[in-house]
């Protein structure tokens, strides 16, 4: 009876498991972030660039606008073909909340690859990944062909801030050494 | 005695209980892709042994001659694997330059899948960059850029620890770099998704 019961319980455990993967799989992931946990059964694209480092200097010197900003929107579109693909982008609104180069507006849109549309996904390994509600310190290009900003060198180019600190693939600094290192280069 | 039956009575309790805890302990092994240090590898794979490439013709033949040794190095690394050159596949080798915004990127993979299993894989260089076949200053090696895309195509993912930088599957390459031979890592990757 006993084996029954542990049988029974471990059932049950891996029914809670099945729900709960269901419940990953199914929730729409374009809600709170950019990236996209794919379903098994998903049509899945899969990017993977292979990148010259930038350095901090490098990163400041290839972006046009640098700033801290809290992620307050994010949503997948299509934009664009390739090789009879549709390719999907996913659209994040960032409001600025300290412009420490470049001009812009206060609440911009930042295009990264990939995101999920019905069953079609497109993953771009090497974009950051942005959460809704998130505060983070960002390397932008502009992209004039859409008037929106894409990041300087993909995952190099976002980093994350708390409480005046910002942490990168080149470094750990403050806010203020941060400006002070792009008013050195840019006098350069 | 009786601690000899009790013991057979956990022995009896375990075997029937076994299968359950197999049943759950391979589905949860199924979600958890294989990320050891040495290597990352995401669980989705070919289904075959040999894979067939095609190479753009139009390319700069520096392209197309370190596209070529970086097949090779792969398909000797000892897995049960292959990467051949053939003219009739959906596997592309190509060259174009991926426009403003992108100049940091040598080299991009595309790899489709669904159920886990690949059904398509390109790689395109970026034409923003010059490269060469290790001869020429300012240039990336095309093998060396070629070897780490064909390792995208095993489905070997980027490594960006610089504790992992001498790996092929590190995902940055300098101008002028030369990594045409495997580390260990690499070959235990392969090895790992595709057997010997």
């Amino acid at each position: 009876m006993k084996h029954v019961i542990i049988n029974i319980v471990i059932l049950a455990l891996l029914a809670g498991l099945g729900l709960s993967c269901n419940q990953i799989l199914n929730e729409d992931p374009t809600l709170t972030s950019n990236k996209v946990t794919p379903h098994p059964t998903d049509d899945v694209q899969l990017l993977s660039s292979v990148m010259v480092q930038l350095e901090l200097d490098e990163l400041i010197k290839s972006s046009d606008v640098i700033l801290t900003g809290t992620v307050t929107g994010i949503g997948p579109v299509y934009r664009g073909t390739w090789q009879n693909t549709q390719l999907i982008f996913t659209d994040v609104v960032v409001e600025a909340s300290q412009l420490l180069y470049g001009q812009t507006s206060e609440s911009l849109v930042i295009q990264t690859r990939g995101g999920r549309i019905d069953g079609s996904v497109i993953i771009a390994e090497d974009e950051p990944e942005f959460r809704l509600g998130e505060e983070a310190l960002l390397f932008l290009r502009h992209n004039p062909d859409l008037g929106s900003f894409i990041v300087t060198g993909t995952l190099q180019g976002k980093w994350s801030c708390e409480n005046g600190q910002v942490i990168g693939v080149a470094g750990e600094y403050s806010i203020l050494e941060i400006e002070s290192r792009i008013s050195s280069v840019m006098a350069h | 005695m009786k601690r000899l039956s009790n013991l057979n009575i956990k022995s009896a309790m375990l075997l029937r209980t076994l299968p359950a805890i197999i049943l759950v302990a391979t589905i949860y092994a199924s979600f958890v892709p294989v990320q050891i240090q040495a290597f990352h590898y995401s669980g989705i794979h070919w289904n075959t042994d040999t894979v067939y490439f095609k190479v753009d013709i139009e390319m700069d033949q520096a392209l197309i001659d370190g596209t070529l040794a970086a097949a090779d190095t792969w398909s000797n690394a000892g897995a049960n694997f292959s990467l051949d050159s053939y003219w009739v596949t959906n596997n592309d080798v190509t060259a174009y330059n991926f426009g403003v915004g992108y100049e940091h990127i040598i080299a991009q993979c595309w790899i489709s899948y669904s159920n886990f299993i690949i059904s398509e894989a390109d790689f395109i260089f970026n034409t923003y960059h010059d490269f060469s076949w290790g001869s020429a200053y300012d240039t990336f090696d095309t093998e060396t850029v070629a070897l780490h895309e064909f390792g995208h195509w095993l489905m070997l993912n980027d490594l960006y620890d610089p504790a992992d930088s001498d790996k092929v599957m590190y995902g940055y390459i300098a101008l002028d770099q030369i990594k045409r031979d495997l580390h260990q890592d690499d070959i235990d990757g392969i090895i790992y998704i595709y057997g010997t």
